[in-house]
Order: structure tokens, then sequence, then C-alpha cells
């Protein structure tokens, strides 16, 4: 969506144009649920997270001074919301020092995962990890959402963004294949 | 093959993985590393697996549903300013009757008369002549508090949805 759309929508979301909202969450709603999706587990729903998202962004309209993307801004709102619905859950220590995260052992790196297998891990594996860097690789495979978005999301530099990514999923292949040994 | 040589090329694994072209180099190395070679398969399992991760579309009517919520938020938080401000002004007129009560009272108790009817009459006598001799403070002040309560019925208006 270009800038100047995205802003005329939020200016009559302003003036209380019922049908301007309608027209935001209809936009934006694929995006809230793709992230709720991958963000929270069972028993928190996606929808419930999707529905506090937007009421916020409703209520947030009037303070939004555009300085960020509206995709940005709801991104950030839709990662607050889900970690707030997970009860702000301490992450059990995982070093965030990329030379700690240990390499996977020979023994296990020739075990083939099926994809619901892995993905079983992987869902454990990644509540394992801090916050930030389960919204960073959450959010990266979320369809539309670029570096640049990640970033201001998140409040750090686009290069920053790529080595944490990095970093995650090294912890990630450690966790699974420590998961096997 | 040491350690080290898998440390350094760390990096370029994880790129590789994520879709970019693998360099002469690495591809050497990984035809003689079976441990990188392990890891850049499972490196690419997880990317295809976080890739195509299943995630919900949103329910039919979401948008509308929405809406209607964010709708009665507004409405509830309408009735709380207003009960407030409703509140503010009828205390504000009992106290302005209070007011105009007392300096009946106490012009109509100056200026003596007969019983209490009498004196109320005295009062108000002597009130209208005051407010005569000052005309225009009377109706800069009358205007001005007409402007205040249709500025803030025309914003009220302006708010709802």
């Amino acid at each position: 969506m270009s800038d100047t759309s995205e802003r005329e929508l939020v200016a009559r979301c302003r003036r209380g144009e019922e049908a301007a909202f309608r027209t935001l969450v209809e936009r934006y709603s694929p995006m809230v649920f793709a992230l709720a999706g991958r963000l929270v587990q069972a028993p928190q729903r996606p929808e419930d997270i999707a529905q506090e998202t937007f009421l916020r962004v409703h209520r947030g309209l009037p303070y939004f001074r555009g300085e960020a993307k509206l995709s940005t801004w709801i991104f950030r709102i839709v990662s607050n919301v889900a970690f707030e619905a997970r009860g702000r859950e301490h992450p059990r220590d995982v070093s965030l020092d990329d030379d700690a995260a240990p390499v996977p052992r020979p023994a296990v790196r020739d075990r083939v995962f099926s994809d619901i297998e892995l993905r079983d891990r992987l869902d454990k594996a990644l509540a394992r990890l801090p916050e930030r860097y389960r919204v960073l690789v959450q959010g990266h495979y979320v369809q539309g959402v670029k570096y640049e978005d990640l970033a201001e999301a998140l409040g750090i530099p686009v290069g920053t963004v790529k080595t944490h990514l990095f970093r995650a999923k090294r912890l990630l292949r450690a966790a699974l294949t420590g998961d096997l040994a | 093959m040491t350690l080290m040589d898998c440390a350094a090329r760390r990096d370029e694994l994880d790129e590789v993985a994520a879709g970019a072209p693998a360099q002469a180099a690495f591809q050497a190395h990984l035809e003689t590393c079976d441990g990188c070679r392990a890891e850049l398969a499972l490196a690419r399992h997880l990317e295809r697996v976080l890739a195509t991760w299943p995630t919900p579309a949103p329910p039919a009517h979401f948008a509308i549903t929405i809406a209607a919520a964010a709708r009665r938020e507004t409405w509830r938080q309408e009735q709380v300013v207003d009960w407030g401000f409703n509140l503010a002004l009828g205390m504000g007129l009992a106290a302005i009757v209070a007011g105009l009560g007392g300096m009946v009272w106490m012009v109509g108790a100056s200026a003596g008369g007969d019983g209490a009817p009498q004196a109320a009459a005295n009062a108000v006598g002597a009130l209208v002549a005051t407010a005569r001799a000052e005309a225009s403070v009377v109706s800069t002040a009358t205007v001005l508090l007409v402007t205040a309560v249709g500025a803030w019925w025309w914003a009220e208006e302006r708010r709802r949805w």
C-alpha cells in the first residue's frame, strides 16, 4: 500500500469513519493472524490476539504519528499482545552469545526429521528462545514482512536483524539436534 | 578438516540455507565435510518448515466484529466522559443557584421590608439594577458561556461514530 493511501486511511479512521477502520482490519488481518498463529500456542487463540491487537490499534490511532509504517506499528502491537498473552514467561537460559551456541554432535547429525516431527520439536525449541529472537524468526517468514520492517519494529539496525536471525536459527538447530541426543 | 574450518564457514552455511548461491570454496568444503553437509541439510529443512508454518486465516466477518467491538468500547468511554461532564455541570449549576440564593438572601436582609416575599422582591430589583449597570460584562459572559457549551456540543458530535 502506498504511503498516501495509508495516510488517507489513517486520517479517515481518525475522523471516526467505521468503514475505513473495517478496511484497515481487512487489509492487515492476514498479517496479524499469521504472526499471532506463529507466536502463540494453545490454549491461547490467534483470534483473541488479533482482536486485542486491533482494539489497541483503534485506541492508538489518534496518537499514531506516521513516523513508522502502519504495518510496522501493527507488527509491534501484535508481538506485544502475543507475549503478554503468554504470561511473559521467562525463557529458559539460552545463551545469546554466538560462540557459545553448541555445535550439533556428529552422532545425531544424520537423523532425518519429517516435517511434522520437526515442527513439533521446533515449536518447543522456539518456546525456549528469547522473545526478540522468536519474533525475528517467526516474523521473518510472515509474507510481506521485510528485514527493514523487523528492524523498525524492534528498534535495531537491519544488519543486527540478519545477525540475530542467523544466531536464532543456529540456536534452534542446536536445540533440535540436542533433543535427539 | 578441523572444527575451526567449519566454524569459519557458519555464516556462509546460514546464507546458503536461506537461498544464497554457494561459492566454489564452500562447495568444495561441503564435499569433504560430512558434518557441514548434514548441518546444511538440517538448516534447509528448518527453512522449509518455518516458511510453511501453518497459520490461521481471519474468519469471515472478522472486520465487522472488530469494528463493532471498537464502537462499543468508544461508546463506553464516551459514557464515562459524559457522566463526568454532566456531574461537573450539575455541581456547577448547583453552586450558581446556591450563590444566587445566598445573594438574594443577603441583599433582601439588608434592604429590610415586610416578610420574605418583600425581601426577595427587593433583592431581585437590586440585582436587576446592578446587572443593567454592568450590561456589557453580563452580555459578554453570556456569549462566552453559550460559545463554550456550543463548542463542546460540536466536538461531541464530531467525535461520535
